[in-house]
This record gives structure tokens, sequence and C-alpha cells, in this order.
């Protein structure tokens, strides 16, 4: 057989057939075909991940949210003063524990049913449903019976469904009893996890339902397309309740993983907002300069933890607080215009100027720290800090490795990958932790989401702070309905915290802060609140 | 006289970065229609060199023709242009190689490797190709020739592949056929066979050869005509029987002595003679005679050390470059 | 020939067993609760749901059996994090496009470097073979992260030619591929170069050149096809490359590939995803390198006896 130059042919084929296939294949129809009229206003954005799940009893993380709460109409959203603000739920009525929601008669599934208080019924006891094992089953432990049900072994299961307090009085009117009177209960609506699914649907199709071609939701926008790890469509709903207020037309969004790569899309004019989820550290000081660039306050935390049991003098906890320099590492190290941290609880939070404690320095105060640290008896010279190996976290603690050199303690490193940290951290954190990071994000407005982590049964709590005082602060806090009052618990349990006469378990570094990059054409509607959530309903391109 | 190749002061020389070799330093012969030359000298002394020269398949860096004409047929062979050699090689003149094993390409049928030559230049359609391949594999003694038209180099015995090489080479009927020690990698018994191969072909064909060899016994079994070749010259040029009889450099004669004798009695007490002295360097050669550091003849106060001799002629047909040939020195002591 | 087809598709049973186990049997080692995704910690109900769900709170023999007969009814199982989606669905819809990525990169590989090193080799000590193997090592050199970012730099952001990232248009596919094949290619060159100057030196050139046969049969019946017989054997070896180089390309190209995923479900300890794209790939690589060894017997004649 003669065979001339072989493979040369098979290169030039594989090349070809490859080059045929890719033409053929995926082409995506670039932008709407505007028809006459007005110009349609197109949004093109950059999404930062792709959404796990869009079913919002499986979704936790912040794309998929972001993804829900525009597809899909919570009952209620929050406002620009983070109060609660009527979406699908034109009222509400608070009776000590008990929670009485009336939907709107407006509000339309995509196919054409009405929203009903039952649909809200049959989600949330979805959610718990053991079945179904959702992540976030526990953001509803606040209702009588759920956790009971979500914890049912498969026999009782049934049963203890019907034991769950919530019901659909009537079409329009959902009924639900609490544990304790959780005043911020009704706020936390607006998270997705109390998200509305379209019952046939999800029983027609299984987990398939999410897909473009089987979904039905009730939001501003339609799900138009996902191609999964690549883009998510979303289209206007013209049979939305509001649809008249609505700007855009379509949504192209992006899915782009890479940090540095999203940031040269936005830059190369092919997407004019990013989703906020975070620039790249390196560039910081670059993107500071644009025009285009936003920074939005968080309702977040990043700090350090002790583990008492390694660090049990309280004095070399407070010394090693002081010592960090607050401001020195968010100017030189994660340069975000973060805000200093000197408490749990962040800065816009509701209440705030109540809490907040005055007690540890925004820069580092190193002569009250050698003072504490000359106090501290026994005190421990050789730790180790424990991170996880994500960008940037390594910058902060050599910066603090120094700073501790300077009172006179040896910190060794040590960074982990992620599943592994969370292992050492337990808890109970491994003996061989001293002091660890992390960071604590809002689930919902109200400063009991970063005071209620340091209970003695927390599962969040890595530090072995157990104080039976400060469990009895929180339960009492959840069951105050008056904000004044409550408050004042809240600055107890701070004070019990990061007071002067406070135990100090953790250290708090910064407030995050969202970064973005926003075309000046989107800049001003283009917003992210405080819980890293963007209603695209309100953006409007104007013309620059 | 029908002289098919004239070759006349031919220098072909290396450049590489040790210097200049002057591989072949002035070479005159010619080969007669229908007649076989062989070219005799040991290894190194130029023999392939000139061969390759005529073909102009040396790599041209390093190596460059410098000077000399080679005249085919009255068609001057230096300043062709590669398209017109490629007319040339294997279909007027032809090459036979020395090491039937690594002549022929392993990954194609050897009846693909002679067909592709009688395509090139008989512009045959595959079938009949097909059919006068089988013919020539037949005529070099191959048995089953039609099957092993199939059949790859490494299926073949050394002996056959280079058959199978001679086969190729004769395809075309080229008017001169340059074998470059085609027998050196052979056994011994196979090497005799190849020999009157060729030596029948010639006649069948009525080629003119080049029998190039450093075996003597060989170019006395096959040669009409004899060239003695050392340190890149033409030493001593004669018909076969008359350079055998009457040897007049003294190169010649130590290569004949050194051949064993088998006849003599004692053959087995006497040491092989061998000729004391290694060749020159050929990247600088000595100015004059380039034998002299070697020879018995050489005196002091003679041209030796002084001038390179030039070939003369000193009987019709013989010619020697020496300044001590046999029939001088008798001449003298006489 | 048949037979020893035959042969080695029976071996890959086995053998793709056996990385099943390896594959499960390290999973297993490496701690790590892949419902945990983020720093909160899971409710004891929510993570006993969830194991109940996904058969983890089962003895490791009877899941490794459960996902053994999973991968001979060819069901891959369930992802663990993106809940939505099987394995099965990950692997059709994202697969090809990786496969796409890695033909494309090679076939960049093929068509620039395998004539690079050819005319390298025929002028060689030329200034084009100083260039070209010059290019050749810094392309060796350059990590491909590095050379990916300055590509959207300086060809997408700076001159706008093309664009950053994404997979949907012909003009996506050029940077990626482009990226992906740049060691391949600097190794072809090489390679080629190498082989051919070898090839050059034989002597059954020689006798092809003193046949009369024109230059470009020559080099291209003669020189090339010996040439390229090695760079058959490269290829398979050079799999393994384009696979693994794949993650960093797919990730920064945001090329909705495997590649990357295969690595971010390690990290997320997504055990469906990881054991199922370790099967995958594992019966691509034996599959690669059954067809570079029946190419290299129908190239190389003398080897054929070989493969009986």
């Amino acid at each position: 057989m003669r065979l001339r130059f072989p493979m040369l042919i098979a290169a030039a084929v594989v090349v070809a057939v490859a080059l045929v296939a890719a033409g053929c294949g995926s082409g995506d129809k670039k932008g709407a075909a505007g028809d006459g009229g007005a110009k349609s206003q197109v949004l093109k954005m950059a999404w930062g991940a792709e959404p796990p799940s869009l079913d919002p009893g499986l979704a936790t993380d912040t794309t998929s949210s972001n993804v829900l709460l525009n597809i899909m109409d919570p009952l209620v959203r929050l406002g620009d003063d983070l109060q609660p603000v009527a979406a699908l739920a034109e009222s509400w009525d608070v009776d000590g524990k008990v929670v009485t929601f009336h939907l709107r008669d407006d509000g339309r599934w995509t196919n054409g049913d009405p929203v009903t208080a039952q649909d809200f019924e049959y989600s949330w006891k979805r959610t718990l449903d053991p079945k179904l094992a959702a992540d976030y089953a526990y953001q509803l432990y606040g209702i009588v019976g759920a956790e009971a049900y979500n914890n049912a072994k498969p026999a009782q299961a049934a049963k203890l469904r019907d034991k769950v307090a919530v019901k659909a009085l009537d079409d329009r009117t959902l009924r639900v009893t609490l544990t304790s009177a959780q005043p911020w209960f009704v706020q936390q609506m607006a998270h997705h996890s109390f998200l509305a699914v379209h019952k046939p649907t999800v029983e027609k199709h299984g987990t398939k339902w999410t897909e473009p071609r089987n979904i039905v939701t009730n939001g501003a926008f339609k799900l138009a397309g996902w191609k999964h790890d690549a883009s998510i469509t979303l289209v206007k709903n013209a049979d939305w309740r509001n649809a008249d207020d609505v700007a855009l037309d379509r949504v192209e969004g992006r899915i782009i993983v890479d940090g540095t790569t999203r940031v040269q899309a936005f830059e190369a004019g092919e997407v004019d907002a990013l989703d906020g989820g975070g620039l790249p550290p390196a560039d910081m000081a670059r993107l500071k300069q644009m025009p285009e660039y936003e920074k939005y306050p968080a309702l977040g935390t990043y700090y350090y933890g002790f583990n008492l049991k390694n660090i049990p003098d309280v004095n070399q906890r407070r010394a090693m607080a002081f010592a960090i320099d607050r401001q020195s590492i968010i100017d030189n190290v994660a340069q975000a215009d973060q805000i200093p941290a000197t408490g749990m609880v962040p800065q816009g939070m509701p209440g705030f100027d109540v809490i907040k404690q005055d007690f540890l320095p925004t820069s580092a105060d190193l002569d009250k720290a050698k003072e504490f640290m000359a106090k501290a008896e026994d005190p421990k010279r050789k730790i180790t800090l424990f991170h996880n190996d994500a960008p940037g976290h390594k910058e902060v603690a050599v910066a603090v490795q120094a700073m501790w050199k300077d009172i006179g303690i040896d910190v060794t490193i040590k960074a982990q990958e992620w599943a592994q940290y969370l292992e050492v951290l337990g808890p109970p954190p491994s003996d061989a932790v001293y002091v660890y990071r992390l960071g604590w994000i809002g689930d919902y407005v109200d400063p009991m989401n970063f005071l209620e982590l340091w209970t003695s049964k927390s599962g969040n709590n890595n530090t072995r702070f157990a104080s039976p005082a400060y469990d009895r602060l929180i339960a009492q806090a959840r069951d105050t309905a008056d904000d004044h009052d409550r408050y004042e618990l809240y600055r107890q349990a701070e004070a019990m915290l990061t007071g002067p006469q406070g135990e100090m378990p953790i250290s708090p570094i910064y407030w995050y802060t969202y970064t973005n990059l926003e075309r000046e054409s989107v800049k001003d509607t283009f917003n992210i609140n405080l819980l890293d959530q963007f209603d695209l309903s309100k953006v409007v391109i104007k013309e620059v | 006289m029908g002289r098919l190749l004239e070759v006349e002061d031919l220098r072909t020389h290396f450049f590489t970065r040790a210097g200049v070799v002057r591989a072949v330093d002035g070479v005159d012969f010619s080969v007669e229609k229908g007649k076989t030359l062989g070219i005799v000298g040991e290894s190194g002394c130029g023999k392939s060199v000139t061969a390759l020269s005529i073909m102009r398949l040396l790599p041209t860096p390093p190596a460059r023709i410098v000077s000399g004409s080679i005249r085919f047929d009255g068609r001057e062979l230096t300043t062709l242009s590669e398209r017109e050699l490629e007319d040339v090689r294997g279909r007027e003149v032809a090459m036979v190689f020395q090491d039937p094993m690594t002549a022929l390409n392993p990954t194609l049928t050897i009846g693909t490797q002679i067909i592709e030559v009688l395509r090139r230049h008989l512009g045959l359609d595959d079938r009949t190709a097909r059919r006068r391949a089988a013919e020539l594999l037949d005529e070099v003694g191959i048995p089953r020739a039609r099957e092993r038209l199939d059949d790859y180099p490494h299926q073949f015995s050394g002996g056959m592949r280079q058959r199978v090489v001679i086969a190729i080479a004769i395809a075309c009927e080229p008017r001169l056929l340059i074998a470059d020690e085609p027998t050196t990698a052979l056994d011994v018994t196979v090497q005799a066979q190849v020999l009157d191969l060729l030596d029948d072909l010639r006649r069948e064909h009525e080629m003119a050869m080049i029998l190039i060899t450093h075996n003597m016994g060989v170019v006395a079994e096959s040669a009409d005509d004899v060239a003695v070749m050392y340190a890149g010259q033409i030493v001593e040029q004669a018909p076969a029987h008359e350079l055998f009889r009457r040897p007049e450099h003294p190169y010649t004669e130590a290569l004949l002595a050194a051949l064993p004798d088998l006849d003599d009695n004692g053959a087995r007490s006497r040491r092989l003679a061998a000729i004391p002295g290694r060749p020159p360097d050929l990247i600088d050669p000595p100015q004059a005679c380039r034998f002299a550091a070697r020879c018995p003849y050489a005196g002091c106060g003679d041209s030796c050390a002084l001038e390179p001799p030039a070939l003369r002629e000193l009987r019709p047909d013989h010619r020697v470059r020496t300044a001590h040939p046999a029939s001088e020195r008798e001449a003298v002591t006489a | 020939m048949a037979a020893y087809i035959i042969r080695r598709v029976v071996w890959t049973v086995p053998v793709v067993l056996l990385v099943i186990f390896m594959t499960f049997t390290l999973m297993k080692q490496i701690e790590g609760n892949p419902f945990r995704k983020t720093e909160r910690a899971v409710p004891a109900a929510v993570q006993a749901n969830l194991e109940r769900k996904f058969n983890l709170n089962k003895p490791w023999y009877v899941q490794y059996a459960q996902y053994v007969k999973g991968v001979a009814t060819g069901d891959l199982g369930p992802s663990l994090v993106l809940r939505d989606r099987t394995v099965n669905d990950i692997v059709e819809e994202q697969f090809p496009r990786s496969i796409e990525l890695g033909l494309l990169a090679f076939g960049w590989a093929v068509l620039l470097g395998v004539p690079a090193g050819v005319l390298a080799a025929m002028r060689p000590n030329s200034r084009f073979d100083y260039g070209s193997m010059l290019f050749s090592n810094v392309g060796f050199a350059l990590p491909n992260f590095l050379v990916a970012t300055l590509l959207i730099y300086f060809v997408s952001v700076k001159w706008g030619m093309l664009p950053t990232s994404g997979w949907t248009t012909w003009q996506h596919k050029i940077l990626p591929s482009f990226t992906l094949g740049l060691v391949p290619m600097a190794y072809f060159a090489r390679l080629v170069r190498g082989t051919m100057l070898e090839t050059l030196q034989q002597d059954y050139v020689r006798t092809a050149k003193a046949k009369g046969l024109r230059r470009r049969r020559v080099l291209t019946v003669h020189v090339l096809r010996n040439s390229l017989i090695p760079v058959v054997t490269a290829a398979a070896p050079l799999l393994g490359y384009i696979i693994t180089g794949s993650f960093i390309v797919e990730n920064i190209f945001a090329v909705p590939g495997i590649g990357r995923y295969y690595v971010t479900a390690v990290s997320a300890r997504d055990y469906s995803v990881v054991m199922g794209l370790t099967v995958l790939l594992s019966i691509i690589v034996i599959a690669a390198n059954l067809v570079v060894d029946i190419l290299y017997g129908i190239l190389d004649p003398r080897t054929r006896e070989a493969r009986t």
C-alpha cells in the first residue's frame, strides 16, 4: 500500500474536520435581531462562576442566588435602607411569633398559572424534605417543625412534614409560625432559599426542571439560555407584574471563572459589567484608577480566630489583636478600600452605632500591645497561623507575621487546600492550630447572623470559646422583637467578644467591600447591595 | 577510441572547521565504452570521493569540486544544474554502493524502489513497470521474483539485497555503472557471485563500469584497466595484466607484495609484508611526492622531497607518478 | 493485525477497573467534606441527608460495587456539587469541547511545528534554523498561563483582533488552541528537525538521489515519511500534556470544557465527577496509545511482525 505522507494528510484532515465542526457547532447568535423600533437595551455582563444549581432549594452560592433573584419573584426585597420592601407579598402582619404574608394577585408563572401561597408552602416544605438533601435547609430552621422534619428518618418523614408550621390559608395568604421572635424573619424572605418553585414543572422534569427548555419562573426576567459553563441569557418577562418598569430587554451573561480574564474581557469591551465577584488583588492598584471602578460596602468580616486551648491567656490575645495594623493591611495588601474592622459586627449593619466597641485600634497600637503581652502569664511565643491557599490570604498572613514578631512572637505560616483546611478547623480545631483565618458574609441583615457564630454549640465557632453567659444573651436576643432593646443585647454580646473586658476569641481585621467594574452607561443603575445581590430590573443603559 | 568518461585534473576538497581536506587532488583517468576500470587504493585515498564526485552526490557544504573537468560522452558534468543532473543519474550513469544493508529504504517494498526509477526515467505505466521490475529481479538472480516484489528489504539477506541494488542500478540501462566497493560488506562466497553477476550484466547491457575496491584480487579478476590511488592522486594507471606483471610505482609494488602468497613453501612462516608508516594528512598534504615518507627508494638529494612528481606515460597506456619507477630503478642498479 | 487489536481492546477492561479502584481509594484517602463548600458549617441533619442521598453512608465496598456497576451500564452517577446535572450530562455537553480544543492544538502543532522542523533541517545552521530553534526553546520554557495572559493582553485587549475568552465562534478558538499547541509545536519542530537531519544522512537517501529521482520525491517519499515515524510515537505522550495543560488554558480562556472542571472537582471533593472523568481519560489514553501503535505498524514495516 502506498501511503504518501500519511501523517500530513491525517493531520490536515483532523484540523479540517475540527474547524468545520467548530464552525457548524455551537454558534451563538450574536445578540438579538433588533427588530426596528426603539433600540433594544442589551446588557452584556460576566458571571464569575457556573451556577451549581438554579433550584432555589439547592442553590448555595452567590451566582446562583443572583440569577435566581432576577428570574424569580421573592416575597420581599431589600430597600436602600435595608428594610424589607414589598415584592410578591404586598403586605405582612407580625404578631409575636406568627408572621402572615398577603400575596399580590398579579403574580404569574411564565406558563400563565397564578402564583399562589400554596406554591410557597410546597416549596419551603420541599426544601426541608430530607430526600432533597438541600444544603441551605437550615435557613428555614426558624420555622416550627422545620428542623425536626429535615432531620427525619424516611419512615417518619411524611408525618413530620405536616407538622412544619407553614400554611397557605388561601391562595393569597401564607402563615408562618416561628420558634422565637426572630424580628429579622421578614427581611430574610429576600434570600433565595425562600423563593417558590412551580410544582407541576418540578414533578414533571425532576432534576432537569431548571434547564431553559423546562424551567417555569415568575420574575422580571426569563431564563432564555443556559449553556453550561459558558453563558446565561436572560430576557425580559413581558408578563411580569411590573414589566413596564423594566428597561432591559436582554441580559447576555458570559461565565468567566478566571479573575484576570474577566477584567480583560471588560477592558476589551466584550462585557459592560462584572458581577461583583471580586477583582484580582494584583491588579487592584491599576483598576482603582479607572472611572469604571465601583466599590460597595459589604456585610462581611475578615478575621483571625484564636484557638483558646493553645492561647489561653486573654492578655496575649489582646496583645496580638492590638499589634495588627489593620489600615496598613488594607492599604498595602488587600487594597480594595476595605474598612478596618474593630468588631465582629460590620459597619453598615443596622444597630452598628450602638453595638460598636471602639476598643480595638484601626492601626496598630504597639505600646498597648506590648503592655498586654507583659501582663500575660506564660505567653506562647512560637505559634502557627493557618490559612487556606486562595489568593490574598498569604500576603495578609505574612504581614501579620511581621507585626507579631514585633511583640516577640514567632509565627509559622501554614497554607492548606480548602477542604483539608476545613477539616483542620473542625470544630473543634486541631491542636496544631494556634491562629486561623476565616471570613463571614452575612445571610440576612441583622447582627444576629454575625454574633450567633460564637455560641458554644455553633458549628462555625472554631475557637473553643464557650460562655454560657454569651449563649444566654444570644437566646434572649432571638426573642426580643424591639430593635432598640435587641441592639442593646447585641452591644453586650459584642463587648464580650471584642470589648475591653471581652475574651477576644477572634481578632477582626477588615470589613469587606465588593469591588466591581461597570461601564459608565450602567454605573448608576447597576448596584450591588450589602448582601451581594443586584437587581437587574432596575438597570438602565443610558446614552453616554 | 570511444572514451565514454574522461576525468581531467579533478580536485574535490572538503571545507571543514579543522581545515580544507584535499580529498581528491588532481585525478585524471578515462573509461572506455564497455570496459571496466578498477580503482584501487587503501581506505581514505579518495576513491569513493572520486566516484561520488562524478555523480555529484557529495553534500555541497562541505564538499566542493574546486577544479577539473568530468566529461561524459562529451558532456561536461561539473557545470550541469541539479535538474539536469537528475536526468543523468540513474539513466546514463548509475551507482551501486557499498553497504547493502543500508542502501535500501526499509519502509518501502523493493518493488516500489525499483518501479520508481523505471517510472522516473522511462515513463512506464504501473503494470509495465511492475513486469519489468520482476524481470530485473530475475536477471540478478532472485528466485520467485514476482512475489518478492512486495517484500521489504529486511526480508532479504545481505547478498540478495546487493542484487536488488544492482537491479535498481541497471534498470534503465545506464551506459556507465559505478560500483563502489560492491562486495566489501558481503561474505566471501557471495562476493564471487556478485562480481560474476556484475560482469555478466556489463557484457549483456554493454555498460562501462568503474569498480572501486581495496582488494587487489577483485581487480585482477574483473578489471580491464586499473588505476592505483594514493593520498588523493592517481599514482599508476595501466591495463590490468600489465599492472600485475610489471608494476612501476613503489606503492603498487608494495601492495602486490602485501598479498598473502599461498603457493610459496614456507608461506606460513613468512610474515605478511606491511607498508610501514601511514598516509599523509590530507588537510596539509606534502608539497612534494606524497608517498616519499614511506617509499623505500626515496633518498637524500633526490627530487622526492622537493617537487611533486608528474603523471608521466612510461609506456603506451602505462602512466606513473613517481621519481623512481621500477623500470628506471633496474637501469640504475644494473 | 486484527488479532492484535482485539487483544489490546480486551486488555482495556482490567486496566480501567484498576484505574477505578485506584482513583476510588485515593479519593477516599483525601479527607474533606464534599458538601461543605464555604466556611459555613453543615448542620448534622443536612449532612446526613446529603450522605444518604449520595450513598456515602454505605460501606466502601458497597459504594465501589455500585460505582462499577454504574460504569458498566454507562451511568457515571450524579455530580455531588452540580446538583442539577449528572456526570453523563457534564461529559456529553462539555467533553466534546475539550476534545475539540485538544485536536485544534494538535493541529497547530502539526501545521506549524512539522514544516518548521522540515525547513530547519533542510537549511541547517541558517538564520531560519537558529530562529526556529530559538522559538522552539522559548515555547518550551514559557509556562502556558503566561503565554495565555500575554496573548489576551496584546491580541484581544490592545489590538482588538480576537475575543478574550469563550468558545463560540471560530475566532474564539484561535488563541486558546494556539496557546495549548505551543509546547507540542515546539516539541515537533525540534523532533522533526532532528529526525530529518538524521534521515538525510542515511544511505538510502543517497541511493534515492543516485537514482536521479526528483528532489521533491526524495524529500516526500524517502525522507519525510521516515522522519515522521518518531513523530507519530511522540504523539501519545503529547496527548498527556494536552489533557493536563488544557486545565489552565480552559480556565484562562473560559473554555467550557472538562479540563478545568476536572481539577475543580478534586478540590470540591466531587467524587463522582472525579471518578467519571478519570475513567474517561484513562480510556482515551489507552485508545490513543493503541492508535499510535497501529499507525506505527503501518508506517514502519519492520515492526509488523511484532504485532501479530
